[in-house]
């Protein structure tokens, strides 16, 4: 599991960016998707399906708020998916 | 023929709907200008088609040249738009702008926004379902792609670019619905709903499209040539146009054709248009029917053949150099009859009639009096 959490945190880096429109040096791991980098509600649930489908898991729409940055997120999807 | 002398533009009543402004984005490339020149140039524009789009019923397509949509409109919300969204974006910027990217038409809370379509982004929503069907579980989609999935996303994302707030509509009507828009618009502003409208119709090329009209082709005809495009009209009454008019609406008529007789529905809907206009048929300098390749525009053809001079039939080139183009079909016939009468000095003044036919049955006829690119 060690081994493979930098690939994932890179792939979902990747994902983010895709997903809330912004370029991939701009996102640092704590950076805000919605007070620092123009993000809103909606792309943040593009994220959410965008992880779903990656990793083949579900996650619940309570977990939304938590995904407020790289960081959060990552948890988020590592809890869904048992990492 | 009788020579219809020119109208000054003080003659038209001021709540006459005029055009003011067209942009088209086409098979003949991006702008006005690329359209103008095809148009008067008569010049084919079928190429293979990029084997990026796979397999096709069709090796040849009129896509529009150079469309890069993250070029055309940066890289910031255009990663998962459609390309239908894409097309009127650009073509309202060349309508709504000047070169410099700055606005160059005035707008108000009351500028309208109507656009035709046929079914949207065909292609996006077929993509979605795909996935639906195909994916792990029935929920896993690209979310991103449901807002450019709806039919009306065109329009708004039309209106939210350049902060128009009047009516905003999408009027879904195949090959009719350039004109469909048009009367829309044409309504809306004589009911004092909207000060001005930008009005047009778009339909984009794609894989799910050509194997959708492939499929949908009569037995017997050949998988159509398929075009792709937007043309937009900035259409205000004549009494506060801001800008001199190219043409006067004067009439724009709908039928349905409940008899099966697209030939005899089209003729009632020309010869009912041009009636409202207070134009003859003789008086008609062009007639733009909408080439459709199908038994309808073979009808519509023929319809107008027996109808106007045949001087007026000649006049415009072809529809069929671009394809067809479908809902975008009605917007790029009125901008040729613009760009082949800006350059023909006797067109001033006289009529244009536009028709359209769609194999559902929808019919649709306008008469405009074309009045010049003074200044």
């Amino acid at each position: 599991m060690t081994t493979a959490a930098p690939e994932r945190l890179t792939r979902i880096r990747e994902i983010i960016a895709e997903n809330i429109d912004v370029d991939l040096e701009r996102l640092s791991d704590t950076a805000l998707f919605i007070d620092e980098l123009g993000a809103d509600s909606l792309k943040l649930i593009d994220v959410l399906s965008a992880l779903e489908m990656e990793y083949s898991i579900v996650i619940d729409m309570n977990e939304l708020p938590k995904m407020v940055n790289v960081e959060a997120t990552y948890e988020v999807a590592a809890t869904a998916a048992g990492w | 023929m009788s020579n219809a002398t020119a109208v000054p533009r003080a003659a038209l009543p001021p709540d006459t709907p005029v055009i003011t402004g067209w942009s088209a984005v086409s098979p003949y490339g991006i702008g006005r200008e690329a359209f103008t020149a095809g148009v008067r140039a008569g010049a084919k524009t079928a190429v293979m088609a990029d084997a990026a789009y796979g397999t096709l019923p069709s090796p040849e397509v009129c896509t529009v040249p150079g469309f890069d949509v993250q070029e055309l409109l940066g890289k910031r919300g255009t990663a998962k738009m459609d390309r239908l969204t894409a097309l009127t974006l650009v073509a309202s910027d060349g309508l709504l702008r000047d070169a410099d990217g700055e606005p160059a038409v005035t707008t108000d809370d009351l500028t309208g926004v109507v656009l035709g379509i046929t079914m949207g982004s065909l292609e996006n929503v077929t993509d979605f379902l795909r996935q639906s069907y195909t994916n792990e579980r029935p929920f896993y989609v690209d979310a991103g792609r449901i807002p450019f999935g709806s039919l009306n996303h065109a329009a708004g994302a039309t209106a939210i670019r350049h902060g128009l707030k009047g009516p905003n509509t999408t009027v879904a009507g195949g090959r009719a619905a350039g004109l469909l828009a048009l009367n829309y618009a044409r309504r809306l502003l004589g009911q004092g709903r909207a000060t001005r409208y930008v009005a047009g119709s778009a339909e984009e090329f794609s894989a799910a499209h050509a194997w959708y009209e492939a499929t949908a082709a009569q037995p017997g005809d050949p998988a159509p040539l398929l075009g792709e495009g937007c043309g937009l009209f900035l259409l205000e009454p004549a009494g506060t146009a801001g800008r001199p008019p190219l043409a006067a609406v004067l009439s724009i008529e709908t039928r349905v054709d409940i008899d099966d007789d697209p030939c005899a529905t089209a003729d009632a809907c020309a010869r009912r248009a041009l009636e409202r206009a207070g134009v003859t048929a003789d008086d008609v300098w062009a007639a733009v029917p909408s080439a459709a390749p199908s038994d309808a525009g073979r009808a519509e053809y023929e319809a107008l053949a027996a109808l106007v001079p045949a001087e007026a039939l000649r006049r415009v080139p072809s529809m069929e150099l671009l394809g067809d183009t479908s809902a975008a079909a009605a917007s790029f016939q009125i901008a040729a009859v613009l760009s082949v009468a800006a350059a023909d000095p006797d067109s001033r003044g006289r009529a244009a009639l536009v028709t359209a036919v769609d194999r559902d049955g929808a019919v649709a006829a306008a008469v405009l009096r074309l009045l010049g690119e003074d200044a």
